[in-house]
């Protein structure tokens, strides 16, 4: 490749050796070091080529072996500029051309991120754009290193970054922590367990604390179900102070909730009639022109619209997009539910809604919904006694009470 | 006398391992199957037809015939020929 390159600038001809003793000639050309190549016979003459240079020196050489020599063809370099030497911009347009190409590859053209698994790219885009590595910027101002160890620390789950500029790539590559979090226990203060339903108690474990309630209790809301506050009792049976944890415990109780739910029996379909406009529109720094415009004939129409953003490489999006509408027209008819089909309705509503509760992790004791229609409206509504786990924590303030402690203490003594 | 002094030539070199083509300037033919031979070490071109090309070499001279014979490229040094070759002779 770089051999044809060279010899494209420097230039050739190839010549055609006819009469005399060309045998003379070659050996000639070849005492002279002159290099011939695609050496062909044809019609009782020789085609071959020849640089510039040697054939300049050939003419003696032909006139002592008493050949003929012609060229027949010219190529590379000096014979293109020869030929359009009068144009003045189609080389003027060259070499703005290069020197433009020299000075763009001065900029970052094109960010790519890869590697990254939870974290997305425009999660990462955008926290380089306030760190003003954007698109179009000069090569020149990114500091690689410095810019790996301000990722590592703004996204604590990268435990390797490296950041390298490639002609005008900006390449980050990165590796996210995978390994699953150990389930850190967070070290509460001293707190209580407070009741955040009102219901009976099923089942009560505590890790820590005093429990306050047990099983068949009823509680109400705020009510204290553990306490982080242990009493410390001496010897004589009386309490000589009080040590403070952050009460744990799984409680379940028992809660009723209301469900309620209502809905006409008449509702609207969407019939499509089958006719449909497009229209196109391009949008150039949010300004958007309409490429076809018409006006809609329909009255009651669903509008459509596919939009696609220019963008170079994978992440410059460039301030143009374009896009098309589609204005589909359709009726609205109304329609009434047959009995059966407004309560299958209601019921796949409330089973959705237990399926949803389900999945927190609450378990359906009892399930009271009615679902009744008449003519208009459909309409369920009762409760559902669920078990779930409570239990809220709320901070509690030691300082008071140890000094309260502390003073009965000393008075004690 | 010339016989003899070459042969003791010819043995020095030998014993001192000194490629033939460089003692006695031997031609050096490679060739690449049937469709490329390279030529080092030769005096020159006597005949070049598409079906025949005579070399003369400093001991003999070689002959390549063949068919669409065509001479890649061509130096004093060296050459290389590309067609269908069909017999090599040193005559």
């Amino acid at each position: 490749m770089i051999k044809q390159v060279i010899q494209y600038c420097k230039g050739h001809v190839r010549i055609r050796v006819s009469g005399g003793s060309y045998d003379r000639f070659l050996n000639m050309c070849a005492k002279h070091d002159l290099y011939i190549w695609d050496l062909e016979y044809a019609d009782n003459a020789y085609e071959m080529n020849i640089s510039i240079k040697g054939f300049r020196i050939l003419r003696p050489l032909a006139r002592k072996s008493h050949t003929k020599v012609r060229i027949i063809g010219r190529y590379g370099l000096p014979f293109f500029v020869f030929r359009y030497r009068k144009r003045k911009m189609l080389f003027a347009g060259i070499i703005s051309g290069a020197i433009l190409m020299v000075f763009l590859s001065g900029f970052i053209w094109d960010i790519n991120i890869n590697g990254n698994q939870t974290l997305t790219t425009d999660v990462i885009i955008n926290y380089l754009e306030s760190e003003n590595i954007i698109h179009g910027m000069p090569k020149a101002s990114v500091d690689c290193k410095g810019l790996a160890a301000d990722l590592r620390q703004q996204f604590n789950d990268l435990i390797w970054v490296s950041v390298r500029i490639e002609g005008t790539r900006l390449l980050i590559d990165m590796q996210e922590n995978t390994d699953l979090k150990l389930d850190d226990k967070i070290d509460y203060g001293p707190s209580d367990l407070v009741s955040n339903v009102e219901g009976t108690v099923v089942k009560i474990i505590t890790r820590s604390g005093v429990p306050m309630v047990k099983a068949g209790d009823e509680v109400k809301k705020d009510d204290l179900l553990v306490s982080g506050q242990i009493e410390i009792i001496n010897d004589s049976g009386e309490v000589a102070g009080y040590q403070y944890c952050a009460a744990d415990a799984d409680i379940y109780v028992k809660t009723r909730y209301l469900y309620s739910q209502t809905f006409s029996m008449n509702y609207n379909v969407k019939e499509y009639s089958g006719q449909l406009k497009r229209g196109y529109y391009l949008n150039i720094f949010g300004k958007k022109i309409s490429l076809i415009r018409k006006k809609v004939p329909f009255e009651t129409y669903d509008v459509t619209t596919i939009e696609q953003q220019a963008k170079l490489g994978d992440n410059f999006y460039l301030p143009v997009s374009w896009g098309s509408v589609d204005y589909k027209e359709y009726e609205l008819i109304q329609k009434t539910y047959s009995k059966n089909a407004a309560e299958k309705r209601s019921e796949d509503t409330l089973n959705k809604f237990l399926e949803k509760i389900q999945e927190k992790g609450v378990q359906i004791f009892e399930n009271n919904v009615k679902i009744e229609s008449d003519g208009k409206t459909c309409k369920a509504s009762g409760e559902v006694i669920v078990i779930e786990k409570v239990g809220k924590r709320v901070e509690r303030n030691t300082e008071n009470e140890y000094h309260r402690v502390d003073s009965g203490d000393s008075g004690g003594t | 006398m010339s016989s003899k002094s070459k042969s003791i030539y010819q043995k020095l070199s030998s014993s001192a391992q000194i490629p033939k083509d460089l003692s006695d300037g031997a031609v050096l033919v490679s060739l690449v199957g049937q469709e490329e031979v390279c030529i080092e070490n030769y005096k020159g071109i006597i005949e070049y037809t598409s079906a025949r090309i005579m070399l003369q070499t400093k001991n003999c001279k070689l002959e390549i015939l063949g068919k669409h014979l065509y001479i890649s490229y061509y130096t004093c040094e060296e050459m290389k020929v590309t067609g269908h070759i069909e017999q090599i002779n040193y005559l």
